[in-house]
């Protein structure tokens, strides 16, 4: 019914944000365009700078594993990755986390949650961080009214 | 921009303010500072909690640099330091920029995939590599 589309960000505890936003379209199809590797590369991370998608896999049940990959021109990489803990669809994944190259900056816990009203889909997204300095470095490192590159990107990425 | 932040914060106080901010209470009372300072009397009345309690909370936020409370004669009235608000503020709304931006992006798709005709178009689009779509 409402139309304030908008995401909101909040600290959450000590070591963990909430991102909520409400798109208009029912669960099943919000929850496919979060785990079906040829709807996630239609969106996620698609307007930032000259990345583009290099590979998109997805192990969509408990124990499987993701990796998404992103290239620039001159052909450098980087990529998140990680596994479902809790797949149960059409509402809710538990999967962890991680950056390429980033291992000291440790792994990510995304739980991802669906509920749908009035035909439209709130998701509430929560990203729990190993620590409290692994949240606050990755928040501190937003760089804003700036050109989104690597850094930024991966703030995106760590979002979705 | 970072090298700025650094300077004015270092990660142990934003810890603080997180922390801080991390209780309902809390976040209630800067909301009612936010409107003008109170001292402790003022601020305890709406929350069905004691003075002492409401003390409790308010040096968290003191220590986090969140209020600072002075003395006017008898009183010692709180008020907030927006500055340091302010800060925090901009990290998470930077953050949720990033989101938002990306957001879009997945309602379009969801707005595709929803309509029959435009459907078709962006699969169009999708095999022509970024053919003009809105």
């Amino acid at each position: 019914m409402s139309d304030t589309r908008t995401t909101e960000v909040t600290a959450l505890g000590e070591q963990s944000i909430r991102i909520t936003r409400r798109f208009n379209a029912p669960q099943q199809l919000v929850f496919d365009a979060f785990t079906k590797p040829e709807l996630i590369q239609r969106w996620m991370g698609s307007n930032f700078g000259d990345w583009s998608w290099a590979s998109c896999d997805v192990d969509l049940r408990e124990g499987g594993a993701y990796r998404y990959v992103w290239q620039q021109p001159d052909g450098t990489q980087m990529a998140i990755s990680g596994t479902y803990r809790e797949v149960t669809p059409p509402t809710r994944t538990v999967s962890t986390q991680v950056y390429d190259g980033m291992t000291d900056f440790g792994e990510m816990l995304v739980t991802i949650m669906l509920t749908e009203r009035d035909g439209e889909t709130l998701l509430e997204e929560i990203v729990q961080y190993p620590s409290r300095e692994a949240r606050d470095t990755d928040l501190q490192q937003v760089p804003e009214g700036r050109e989104p590159g690597f850094a930024t990107l991966d703030q995106v990425l760590a979002s979705v | 921009m970072l090298a700025r932040a650094e300077q004015t914060t270092s990660p142990g106080d934003l810890d603080a303010m997180f922390a801080a901010l991390a209780d309902p209470t809390r976040r209630a009372i800067l909301v009612r500072l936010t409107e003008g300072e109170a001292s402790v009397m003022e601020l305890a009345e709406p929350f069905t909690m004691s003075q002492p309690a409401i003390s409790k909370h308010l040096k968290v936020l003191e220590r986090a640099g969140l209020i600072s409370r002075h003395r006017e004669g008898q009183r010692r009235p709180c008020r907030v330091r927006p500055e340091r608000l302010d800060q925090l503020t901009q990290w998470l709304e930077s953050y949720r920029k990033l989101c938002e931006a990306n957001f879009q992006q997945l309602d379009t798709l969801l707005a595709a995939l929803q309509s029959p005709s435009d459907r078709i178009v962006s699969e169009q689009a999708d095999a022509n590599t970024h053919a003009g779509s809105d």
